[in-house]
């Protein structure tokens, strides 16, 4: 088969979300596509927080949006909570959908700037009248709606008398964050989509908006899908991690194996090129040159081989599939770092 | 560390910038002062509305006229370039001093070839024929490390990845040799691996050309390994300075101490609590009377909110911070220990065990 495998998948019993086989492409005109993610596979457990890192145009913001089906994936299937989202449309999906909610990188453009940070944060509710949160006894749900916005906006650190009629642009990024975080989470969700969330915002609220959703997670019982390209930035809030490289996924596993025993090539590179905080060592020699290639002329085989170390022929002529490696992690790679893998 | 003898390559002297807006004066600079030596990499680190764009933007002529007023003095070279006419400075910035910027998607032309942009320095300042500027273009091509430059000098832009533009952005900029660089947050719109690619390439060139450089970025991970001293902005002003090396292993101002905490560590296990720092930035148009810094800092007495600390030396002549109170000095340690058993600071921080949900103070 030309995915790249699926033996590193749960019982489906076991994991709240399901993505398997996941493809995305985007017509570019005269006939042509381009692949934006060609057969991803990931799960991730009730209450666990699955990192997505790879560099631009490695498909990880991609694969977070087709989970929502925004845009619908154009192969694959997306299990959430038992429920194939891929088969849902109109009404039904939007209904499923409202158990997974995102945020985005730039906070500020992500809130309409007319509007008052209490109608924002409450808005879900008003589409979902009969939301458990919204139909309570008498009223219409007038009170329920209004404690609930209040309930939230608290749990972010910000009171909703304060900022009820307040618009986006009286509030820092930092701010807009939590404002944002607030109105993802006012429908009660059980996955929460983090595409970049802190990348836009100061190192200092960076840190805040960390411990945040770390906080917001223990108390929503929440799981989260979190993108990011910083690798501490991920390393620090995963439980797992999945490594993405033009479309495919590279290895995939617990966040410590990936971080102290990378077993792809690719990953490896990628720990290498972070900048270190010591300023006594010695920057490590460029072991990944030149860009990646173009995701509309991807290579053969293994898409990594043209700037990999370790490719031979076989690498060029048969796409890896995702194999468990010795440390927990799965990777898909003909020449682990790890030396043989487990069979 | 031994500075050479010659004539530091710039002296920034007590550079002062404002810009007007409709809430009054907002102070973007407010008395800064370095000096930097040829073949020496100057960090400068802060958040944004830090004034480290800002600072470089006043060094390099670059304010929105009418906007802004900028004193203080700029020596470049020994020689004051602030107060120059338009012809005398002409030749000078693009040529002596020159910049990179942040974004390499917008800072080049997406009309014009890519032989062209670079070229244009060298055909107005040097007066190189077209052919000449070309073969220039060509070589600068090859030092920044472009593949197959013959065709890339033909192609425009949009052609290129980012980092291969931020390339040309570098190219262009070492076109007329300069004796100063300075690149403003050079790789942050770039991939990691990418941006290694291009602080390596920037040391190497920085080497080769013996230019004084000023890096400028708001990661301190950046300026570890490859500046010689390190500048730490908040709030247009310098809060510690020091080379690079000593302020790893001592830093002294609480706000470098809690900036560098506050970063997620690759060593540290997964989900390691972070130290935040409560609150935000200060307005620029309302700084408060003492230290900008004080509202938010863990060792805040009632001094600093009434006085300005000096930007001054510490244990040693190298190392300068501005601050009553500073980390490692037994005054600091006993001012914030003093803070932790009365639960707040004398700023009005609330200084919880542990860290909650780091929640920003209403002014």
């Amino acid at each position: 088969m030309a995915g790249v495998g699926s033996a590193h998948l749960r019982a489906a019993d076991e994991v709240l979300l399901q993505v398997t086989d996941l493809h995305v492409e985007y017509p570019v005109g005269r006939g042509r596509k381009v692949s934006a993610v060609s057969g991803v596979s990931f799960d991730v457990a009730a209450g666990e927080t699955l990192g997505l890192v790879g560099e631009s145009g490695c498909g990880k913001s991609t694969t977070a949006r087709a989970v929502l089906q925004l845009p619908h994936p154009t192969g694959g299937e997306v299990v959430f909570d038992g429920v194939d989202l891929t088969t849902l449309r109109g009404e039904e999906l939007r209904r499923v959908r409202t158990g997974l909610q995102m945020i985005f990188q730039d906070p500020i453009a992500s809130l309409n700037p007319r509007r008052a940070v209490g109608d924002i944060v409450r808005e879900g509710l008003d589409i979902w009248p009969d939301h458990p949160h919204r139909v309570t006894e008498g009223d219409g749900g007038e009170a329920a709606a209004s404690d609930r916005v209040r309930a939230v906006l608290g749990s972010v650190g910000m009171d909703l008398d304060e900022v009820a009629s307040r618009r986006p642009h009286e509030f820092s990024g930092g701010q807009c964050q939590r404002i944002c975080i607030a109105r993802a989470l006012v429908l009660d969700p059980r996955v929460l989509i983090c595409d970049e969330p802190v990348s836009a915002l100061d190192v200092s609220i960076q840190a805040q908006i960390l411990n945040l959703l770390e906080d917001l997670k223990e108390l929503y019982g929440l799981t989260m899908l979190f993108i990011a390209h910083d690798l501490a930035v991920v390393k620090s809030i995963s439980d797992r991690v999945c490594v993405m490289y033009l479309g495919r996924i590279c290895e995939i596993g617990p966040t410590e194996a990936i971080f102290d025993r990378p077993a792809h090539p690719y990953t490896d590179a990628l720990l290498a090129s972070i900048p270190q905080l010591d300023p006594g060592g010695e920057a490590e020699e460029d072991i990944l040159a030149g860009d990646p290639p173009s995701p509309f002329d991807v290579p053969s085989g293994c898409r990594f081989r043209t700037r990999c170390p370790r490719a031979t022929e076989l690498c060029a002529e048969q796409v890896p599939e995702l194999r468990p490696a010795p440390d927990g992690q799965f990777v898909a790679c003909h020449f682990p770092l790890t030396g043989d893998l487990v069979q | 560390m031994s500075h050479p003898a010659d004539t530091p390559t710039l002296v920034v002297e007590d550079l002062r910038t404002s810009f007007a807006t409709e809430r009054g004066a907002l102070k973007a600079v407010d008395g800064v002062s370095f000096a930097l030596h040829s073949g020496q990499t100057l960090g400068v680190v802060g958040e944004s509305g830090s004034g480290k764009s800002a600072t470089a933007r006043s060094i390099m002529n670059l304010l929105p006229p009418g906007a802004s007023t900028s004193t203080g003095r700029v020596l470049l070279d020994g020689r004051d370039v602030r107060n120059l006419s338009r012809a005398e400075s002409r030749h000078i910035w693009g040529v002596e001093a020159s910049m990179v910027f942040q974004n390499p998607m917008t800072t080049l032309n997406p009309v014009i070839q890519i032989g062209r942009q670079i070229g244009e320095g060298l055909r107005y300042h040097r007066r190189l024929s077209r052919e000449a500027a070309t073969r220039r273009a060509r070589e600068l091509l090859e030092q920044v490390g472009i593949a197959d430059p013959d065709r890339r000098l033909r192609e425009y832009p949009h052609q290129l990845s980012g980092g291969m533009r931020q390339r040309v952005m570098i190219a262009i900029a070492l076109a007329c040799e300069p004796k100063l660089l300075i690149a403003d947050e050079p790789t942050t719109a770039l991939d990691v691996t990418v941006q290694k690619q291009i602080l390596d390439l920037l040391d190497r060139l920085r080497r080769q050309h013996r230019m004084a450089m000023i890096l400028i970025t708001h990661d301190l991970s950046v300026v570890a390994g490859r500046t010689d001293e390190v500048i730490v902005m908040y709030a247009g002003r310098i809060v510690e300075k020091a080379p690079t090396l000593r302020l790893f292993t001592a830093m002294r101002h609480p706000y470098t101490k809690a900036l560098f905490e506050s970063i997620p560590k690759v060593a540290h296990p997964s989900h390691t609590r972070l130290q935040i720092i409560p609150g935000r930035p200060p307005d620029l148009a309302k700084l408060p009377a003492g230290c900008a810094f004080a509202p938010r800092c863990a060792h805040a007495q009632p001094r600093c909110l009434s006085e300005a600390p000096p930007l001054s030396i510490g244990d040693d002549t190298e190392h300068l911070f501005a601050c009553f109170y500073p980390a490692g000095s037994l005054e600091g340690e006993a001012a914030a220990a003093a803070n932790r058993a009365a639960g707040r600071t004398a700023g009005g921080l609330r200084l919880a065990n542990g860290t909650g949900t780091g929640e920003e103070v209403s002014s």
